[in-house]
């Protein structure tokens, strides 16, 4: 059998990225996500509750202020499915920001005494929340049977969405873990930055608001163009968002490759930084 | 073929250590830096040179090679760089200047209990252990019984860890470890985990890894496991390799130059340590072919030689040797005073003595020697001073040989031979 050969050499400036070494160590990266999941099922009395207690809180919250009180525009849906919808890629996605960012720096003794490819850590980070998501998923489709409406064809495009979904959290999950570790400020920032996220895409109202060119421009928001996708294709809202699925689409692949390419660059500093 | 697996050249690794000990950058300080950068080019210059940023070396200039199926130990004090190296090795580290082409897969035992989680049970910790040790979910499977009985847990193996014992804790975590496949295995201080039955299954086991043709690299403070399983030794010191050849050679350099406590001392006359009346010349370990040694076969005798000169005493004083073990127990203690002239007439001379210790009495492990000289009438004590030489008491015989009932660690403080009457049909 021809045996691996290693090369070790300074590592400087920009470095190619393996990505058949990731998939190498996918064991290792479904070990981890599992690892925490099962954690998380022993450590708490509610478990995979949680997984719809966060989003569906915060549904019934917005569904009193802006649906019931703030009288909020809604493209014609009730309210509480209208959040809803938004709420399930976007708990998702908050998740997997807060796991990301502390991938790096909660496994410090792994970075600074075992090799793997450290690319597997943000991503196990992002796996965790997949089982949530589907959970949480399963309760907008008792809410969508509730409340009676029959999704239209564009059903077929939601893989494509909760694609976009996880390119999304994996791009912003990879920036946060790697800053994390040279800034830790972000540590604290990050809960403001996520809030002021929250408002900045179509969760608590919807993107029709904005008039075009204004409302592409939006799409540089990748989870603007998920949360339109997943209200499009789940309760068949009036158009396309097209400009806007696009925009968002091209930025989330954007910022996971440019992301990758930065994490790789600084990688060889997190053992001797953490 | 290569015939080589670890190809080191020029190896270096640098770590900058900031005065302020800051461990992470803060936002305000990369903002500040990128807008000096940007604003004041002239003050940049001034800003980097007064910037306090210390570099160190913690490696420099390391070439070797191992071929395939050596074992070698590295050798060193703290803080000389051998982990940094073996982390380098292992792919953890990236070097900051030179090369390194290692062949075949690499296990890398730098911490047991690596990626381990409390809350998880033994089972799970096994396949969680072994993925992140690159342990594939097949072979987990197929060694999971070995890896079991190998950590004597198996009635635990449902439980929590938490609930383990630190000796259960560090046995499931070694067998994971030591179930690895691998061409190259790389060791760093582990073996010091578990009872003394485990460590000599550890050792065994490495042994077991390294007849099968597989390279090892070592690295432990236990001179006589190093000595014991490895063929040729790297003597690092201040991030430099200082020697590299036969483990024995190695291992005796290491202890006589760089331990804390040598084998052999001398001392100017003034500057020896004692009073007026007596002061210390020299104290040194000696074989019976009157040659210095730093360790001694446990089945051999040697000797303590020392030279003191005395100044105006009426009576010859006495020297009291004390033997303290790596623990602190003081072994025994053994006196001169049979063995000195009543009176000599001189007021000033020199006296060469040595304490003949038998063979067959120390057990294995690291001896500190206390030195004492006093005068009895009237009681004054002229010199007393510890940690005066200490060596390694090391048996050589193979690890089968000495195996027996208990391990490669006899029980007990010493370790003496008597003399047994065994008669048959008496």
């Amino acid at each position: 059998m021809q045996k691996k050969i290693h090369t070790r050499v300074p590592a400087r400036g920009w470095q190619k990225i393996n990505l058949y070494e990731i998939w190498e160590h996918r064991e290792l990266l479904f070990i981890l996500a599992w690892r925490d999941i099962s954690i998380r099922y022993k450590q708490t009395f509610l478990g995979g509750l949680w997984a719809v207690i966060q989003p569906f809180v915060t549904m019934v919250i917005f569904s009193i202020i802006f649906g019931k009180l703030a009288k909020m525009p809604s493209d014609n849906i009730p309210y509480p499915i209208f959040s809803y919808t938004a709420l399930v890629p976007w708990t998702f996605f908050v998740n997997s920001l807060n796991k990301s960012s502390l991938s790096l720096v909660n496994s410090s003794n792994l970075i600074s005494k075992v090799y793997f490819p450290r690319l597997i850590l943000p991503f196990s980070a992002v796996m965790i929340g997949t089982m949530d998501f589907f959970i949480a998923f399963f309760i907008l489709l008792i809410m969508m049977i509730f409340y009676g409406i029959i999704p239209t064809i564009a059903l077929i495009f939601l893989p494509f969405f909760i694609l976009l979904t996880l390119i999304s959290s994996l791009a912003i999950g990879i920036w946060v873990a790697t800053l994390n570790v040279k800034f830790y400020d972000l540590q604290n920032a990050l809960p403001f930055i996520i809030q002021a996220w929250m408002f900045a895409t179509p969760i608590v109202y919807p993107s029709s608001l904005l008039k075009e060119p204004w409302r592409s421009i939006y799409g540089l928001n990748p989870m603007s163009g998920v949360i339109e996708g997943f209200r499009w294709a789940l309760l068949g809202t009036n158009s396309f968002p097209g400009a806007i699925l696009i925009v968002s689409s091209i930025t989330a692949c954007m910022l996971l490759i440019c992301g990758m390419f930065y994490f790789k660059r600084v990688e060889h500093t997190f053992a001797d930084f953490l | 073929m290569n015939n080589f697996s670890v190809k080191l050249e020029n190896i270096g690794k640098q770590y900058q250590i900031k005065k302020r000990g800051h461990q992470y950058g803060t936002l305000k300080e990369a903002i500040n830096r990128k807008i000096n950068y940007f604003t004041c080019r002239k003050k940049r210059q001034t800003e980097i040179k007064t910037e306090k940023v210390d570099k160190i070396w913690a490696l420099k200039n390391i070439s070797f090679t191992v071929s395939q199926g050596e074992i070698v130990g590295l050798v060193g004090r703290n803080g000389a760089g051998k982990s940094t190296l073996l982390k380098i090795i292992a792919g953890i580290v990236t070097p900051t200047c030179g090369k390194a082409v290692i062949i075949g897969k690499i296990g890398c035992l730098l911490e047991v209990g690596a990626g381990f989680h409390p809350f998880l049970t033994g089972r799970e910790n096994i396949f969680l252990s072994g993925s992140i040790l690159g342990l594939s979910r097949a072979d987990i499977i197929k060694k999971f019984d070995e890896i079991v009985a190998f950590a004597e847990i198996e009635s635990f193996i449902d439980t929590q860890v938490k609930y383990y014992s630190s000796g259960m804790y560090a046995r499931l975590a070694f067998s994971v470890a030591a179930h690895m496949i691998v061409d190259i295995l790389i060791v760093d201080e582990v073996l010091s985990v578990g009872d003394i039955a485990f460590q000599k299954k550890c050792l065994g086991k490495i042994d077991e890894v390294a007849n099968d043709g597989r390279t090892v690299l070592f690295v432990s403070h236990n001179m006589a496991a190093i000595q014991r399983l490895c063929n040729r030794g790297l003597l690092l010191y201040d991030g430099k390799i200082v020697m590299d050849g036969k483990v024995n050679n190695i291992v005796a350099q290491y202890l006589d130059n760089y331990c804390d406590t040598p084998s052999k001392r001398t001392w100017i006359y003034s500057k020896s340590p004692g009073d007026d009346h007596v002061k210390l010349l020299s104290i040194r370990l000696k074989n019976s072919k009157k040659e210095n040694i730093q360790s001694i076969e446990i089945r051999e005798s040697f000797g303590v030689e020392i030279v003191y000169r005395i100044n105006n005493l009426q009576k010859q004083p006495v020297a009291v040797v004390h033997f303290i073990n790596a623990q602190w127990i003081h072994l025994f203690s053994t006196h001169d005073f049979y063995y000195k002239q009543s009176t000599i007439n001189q007021s000033s001379y020199e006296v060469c003595e040595t304490c003949w210790l038998p063979g067959k009495l120390f057990n294995q492990g690291r001896i500190y020697i206390n030195l004492e000289i006093s005068s009895l009438s009237p009681k004054k004590n002229h010199l007393t001073l510890k940690d005066a030489v200490s060596f390694e008491a090391i048996d050589q015989r193979g690890l089968e040989e000495i195996k027996g009932p208990f391990g490669n660690q006899w029980p007990g403080l010493i370790k003496p031979e008597f003399k047994w009457d065994v008669k048959t049909n008496y």
